[in-house]
C-alpha cells in the first residue's frame, strides 16, 4: 500500500517519456523500477515486456504486472491510469492544437526533429532490452532470425515469439 | 519455463529492432537524421544522460537543424 504514491509518481513520469512508443521509456523504466525502487529484477522486466508482445493490446500493458507486484490490485490499477492517462490527455490536446497550427513555420521542423529523436529513443530502449535478452549464440540467433523474417515478410509477430520460445526450450545449448 | 522466457525475450528483441528499422525508414526525412538517432542512442546507453535530458537537448538540436534547412528546401522546390 505504501508503494502506491511511488507507483503513481514513477509511471506518470515514464508516461511523458514515451515519445515514439512505450519502448522509448524502457531505459528510464529499468532505472526506476529495478535500480531505484527494486520492484523487480532486470530479467523479470525483460520477461514481462517480452510476454507482453504475445498479449493483445498495447505491449506496455505489462506495467500492470509491475503495479501488481509492488502494490497489489490497487497498484495495478493506478499504474494503468498513471501511465496511460497523461499521454492520452496530451494526445488529445496536441491533436487539436496541431490541426490549428497547419501554417505554423515550426510545425514540420518539430515533426521531423522529434521523429529522429523518437527513433533514437526506441533504438536505445531496444538495445537496453537486448542486453538482457541476448545472452549467447542461441538467443542471438533467434533475435537475428526474427529480425530478418520481420524485414522480409509480414507475419504475425506472436508466432515468431512463440517460435523463439520453443526453439530455446528445445535447444541443444542448455548452457545458456 | 526459464528457457521458454529466454526464447520469448530473444524473439522480442529481434521484433523490436525490426520495428525500429521499419519506423526509421518511414519517418526519417533526411540522411543527417541518422546522426541524431546515433547521438540519442549514445546519450542514453553510453553517457547515461537520461531520457528527459536527451529528449530536450537532442530534440532541440534536431528541430533547429530541420528548421534551418527549410528555406533551402523550399528554395529548391521553387
Amino acid at each position: 500500500m505504501n508503494q502506491i504514491p511511488a507507483l503513481i509518481r514513477v509511471f506518470a513520469y515514464l508516461s511523458i517519456l514515451t515519445v515514439g512508443g512505450g519502448m522509448a521509456a524502457f531505459p528510464e523504466m529499468e532505472e526506476l523500477t529495478v535500480k531505484v525502487h527494486h520492484w523487480l529484477e532486470f530479467h523479470q522486466l525483460i520477461h514481462l515486456y517480452s510476454v507482453g508482445q504475445l498479449a493483445p493490446g498495447p505491449n506496455m500493458m505489462m506495467i500492470v504486472a509491475i503495479g501488481d507486484w509492488a502494490g497489489g490490485i490497487l497498484g495495478a490499477v493506478v499504474v494503468v491510469i498513471a501511465f496511460f492517462g497523461p499521454t492520452a490527455l496530451l494526445a488529445l490536446i496536441v491533436g487539436r492544437l496541431w490541426a490549428k497550427l497547419e501554417t505554423w513555420p515550426w510545425r514540420q521542423s518539430i515533426q521531423d526533429g522529434l521523429a529522429a529523436v523518437s527513433v533514437g529513443l526506441l533504438l536505445a530502449g531496444t538495445i537496453s532490452m537486448a542486453k538482457g535478452a541476448v545472452t549467447g549464440w542461441t538467443t542471438g540467433g533467434i533475435a537475428i532470425g526474427v529480425l530478418l523474417i520481420m524485414l522480409w515478410r509480414k507475419i504475425n509477430p506472436a508466432l515468431l515469439v512463440l517460435g523463439g520460445a520453443l526453439w530455446v526450450a528445445l535447444s541443444l545449448c542448455p548452457s545458456e | 519455463m526459464t528457457a521458454l522466457l529466454k526464447g520469448v525475450a530473444a524473439a522480442a528483441a529481434g521484433l523490436l529492432l525490426a520495428t525500429v528499422i521499419q519506423l526509421g525508414k518511414k519517418s526519417l526525412s533526411h540522411h543527417f537524421d541518422l546522426v541524431f538517432v546515433l547521438v540519442t542512442v549514445l546519450a542514453v546507453n553510453r553517457l547515461h544522460l537520461g531520457v528527459p535530458k536527451t529528449l530536450v537537448f537532442v530534440g532541440l538540436a534536431a528541430i533547429l537543424f530541420h528548421y534551418a534547412r527549410k528555406p533551402a528546401k523550399e528554395g529548391a522546390t521553387k
